[in-house]
């Protein structure tokens, strides 16, 4: 086991490994250890004798995690304990993490090369709330970490108790636009959207010095209204006059411990060496061609102490630039014969 | 070559494993289930259970002898497409199919491959002599083409593609989309002990597959206020959230309930046994496939169509 770890650990910090090796080890460390896990695999028939490739160690739906304790150690030792934050039927997933520095080391790999890949140094304006508010969210560790690891002076939070801190955030950004600071600016997609409105009622703009970056995770999926990512950028060109180049978008899930990034309006998304996506035809379960649209099945190698395989119902397609997203597998798909009682009383 | 005989003796020695949860292969099979659907041990096991009693040696043999089923070896292939969410909803219609003398192929759900697997598993190590009559098999394009009856559960989009490709020689049984609804009449919620049971009956009735599923009440109809009910059923249950209706009288409750008359599968109530007539009536009036008491929506007898009358389809 120490052996595996530092192996991990040493792809995580470098970006060099042998994934496939790596994958089919993980994937036995995680069958012997994680209990529901190797149940599913024997009724499968997928075990680690029988798996030969990396593609082929099964993969568990997103919702395996709003059950059981899917993990590879006593879940009461776990260093943090994430969960989802939409959830259906109030019952979230927990993704029980028993050493945070796998999870700090893939996130500080990423976020290093797509966010600072210029060594600025920067305050980071976070429109998300603080862990002390949010101690079970991913996202908010993941902001805690790159504040501790690369704020400067001037950092902070502007979502506290639920609320966007409009008004204020809006003060700190004229005053660093002022002093001709650039800064990093890291949050929901729906916060961003909220914080655009507040200036377009003021009809006020903050003009961002050179070098500023703006990073969005979410989507818009929550919000009565859908916003294009080509709205979006052309927001944040508007209102910061930040560049659609440095608008960086993340993509990840509290069931994943590695996460993707894009930029741009035309997204493509990629991921550190040690996650790779294929793009699975929902009719065969197999991985389709580039080009077709499929569920992604994402295969996290920094998920050592829970399941590294996971099947979502993301809709996507790769091509040779990375990942385009296309939302979710429709509510029809998942539901199946199940009807939804209130869409009915909407539309009938 | 088997008789019906044996097709009998292999569903009795099938349904003791299922109910047996200690047995190793169903507690594997029961920790898979909740990797694959996310559901509790408990769900799990509720599930289990409402598919497995109604198949006692005694309720086949009644079954086969009032549904006039005709034994015929070998009478053919049928091809069922299982759901995601309701992942026992099948088992009745394999059952149905061997009795008759048919083969079946399961094609699994893409997001629930568990429960398919593990019944195959069953059927060697329990029913040997069922074993040549029950494959799980992945879709592939074709499939649909090559069997004599084809029978699936999902969206009512889905059902139209599949029927698509089914050859225009088979026979196609969809069961599409469909919703339940709860009724809990005033004289439940007056004295406490019946409002709790009520409370526990509809608990049970949404447990296993909380608000998924053609059976479970995803609206609850109150003839009162609701909110205590709510409250109740919120402590045992905070997961789920059915949509609460309050309705004043039968009237009422039929007219709010004829808005939803194409989609409704079943009803369940909770009131004075009395009413029952008067329930049977409306469920008639309304095309219900079953009207029963609260806390039995999960639990069809094999008796239940839904819908079609497969047996009739299949003769």
């Amino acid at each position: 086991m120490q052996r595996l770890d530092q192996t991990l650990e040493r792809f995580l910090r470098t970006g060099e490994g042998a994934f496939e090796s790596l994958a089919l080890e993980i994937f036995k460390h995680q069958f012997d250890l994680n209990g529901p896990y190797r149940a599913y695999c024997k009724t499968l028939k997928c075990t680690p004798d029988q798996v030969k490739r990396w593609e082929d160690i099964p993969a568990v739906p997103v919702k395996a995690f709003k059950s059981d304790d899917l993990c590879t150690f006593n879940p009461a030792l776990a260093a943090a304990i994430f969960h989802s934050s939409g959830t259906t039927e109030n019952r979230p997933s927990r993704h029980f993490i028993k050493d945070l520095s796998f999870y700090e080391a893939s996130l500080r790999f990423s976020f290093e090369r797509e966010m600072l890949h210029d060594n600025a140094a920067l305050p980071f304006m976070v429109l998300t709330p603080p862990p002390s508010e949010a101690p079970h969210s991913s996202l908010a560790w993941m902001m805690d970490v790159v504040m501790r690891k690369w704020g400067k002076a001037g950092s902070g939070y502007f979502i506290q108790r639920g609320r966007l801190n409009d008004f204020y955030l809006s003060l700190r950004l004229s005053r660093h636009a002022a002093e001709g600071q650039p800064v990093a600016l890291l949050g929901t997609t729906i916060g961003f959207v909220a914080f655009f409105e507040f200036l377009n009622e003021r009809q006020k703009t903050i003009p961002l010095p050179a070098g500023s970056r703006l990073l969005d995770t979410g989507g818009t999926k929550s919000l009565k209204r859908d916003i294009s990512r080509s709205s979006f950028v052309e927001a944040a060109k508007e209102f910061f006059d930040i560049e659609p180049v440095n608008c960086v978008s993340e993509y990840g899930m509290c069931e994943l411990s590695s996460q993707m990034y894009a930029r741009g309006k035309m997204l493509r998304y990629a991921g550190p060496p040690w996650l790779r996506t294929l793009v699975i035809d929902p009719n065969t379960n197999e991985p389709a061609p580039d080009g077709v649209v499929g569920l992604l099945r994402h295969f996290d190698l920094a998920n050592l102490d829970s399941v590294l395989a996971l099947q979502t119902e993301d809709l996507g397609r790769k091509d040779a630039q990375g990942i385009e997203l296309l939302g979710r597998a429709s509510d029809a798909e998942i539901r199946g014969c199940s009807l939804q009682a209130d869409s009915l009383l909407r539309n009938g | 070559m088997i008789s019906l005989a044996d097709v009998i003796q292999s569903l009795d020695a099938l349904q003791h494993a299922w109910l047996t949860f200690q047995e190793p292969l169903i507690h594997r099979t029961l920790q898979a289930l909740g990797v694959s659907t996310g559901r509790s041990r408990k769900a799990i096991e509720t599930a289990l259970r409402n598919a497995w009693v109604p198949l006692e040696k005694k309720e086949i043999q009644e079954f086969i002898q009032r549904e006039d089923i005709v034994w015929k070896d070998p009478r053919g292939s049928v091809l069922i497409l299982a759901p995601s969410t309701v992942y026992t909803a099948w088992l009745p219609t394999v059952v149905t199919c061997w009795l008759m003398g048919y083969s079946v192929r399961l094609k699994p759900s893409r997001s629930e491959p568990i429960y398919p697997a593990a019944f195959a598993e069953s059927v060697k190590r329990w029913a040997p002599a069922l074993a040549d009559r029950c494959r799980v098999m992945p879709w592939r394009e074709g499939l649909a083409k090559e069997v004599d009856a084809v029978i699936m559960f999902g969206s009512d989009d889905s059902v139209k593609a599949v029927q698509a490709e089914t050859s225009s020689s088979s026979l196609f049984v969809g069961y599409g989309s469909k919703l339940s609804v709860a009724v809990v009449f005033e004289e439940t919620l007056l004295a406490t002990p019946l409002r709790k049971a009520a409370v526990h009956h509809l608990y049970d009735d949404l447990l296993p597959f909380a608000l998924e599923g053609c059976l479970s009440p995803q609206q609850v109809f109150i003839q009162g206020p609701t909110t205590q009910f709510q409250q109740e059923f919120k402590a045992l249950n905070p997961e789920v959230e059915p949509q609460w209706r309050h309705f004043r009288d039968e009237e009422d409750l039929e007219h709010e309930l004829v808005k939803l008359k194409p989609f409704l599968s079943t009803l369940g109530w909770a009131g004075d046994l009395s009413k029952g007539g008067a329930m049977d009536k409306l469920g008639r009036e309304l095309g219900l496939t079953r009207v029963c008491l609260l806390g039995e929506m999960q639990r069809p007898t094999l008796r239940w169509h839904n819908g079609q009358n497969l047996i009739q389809v299949l003769k």
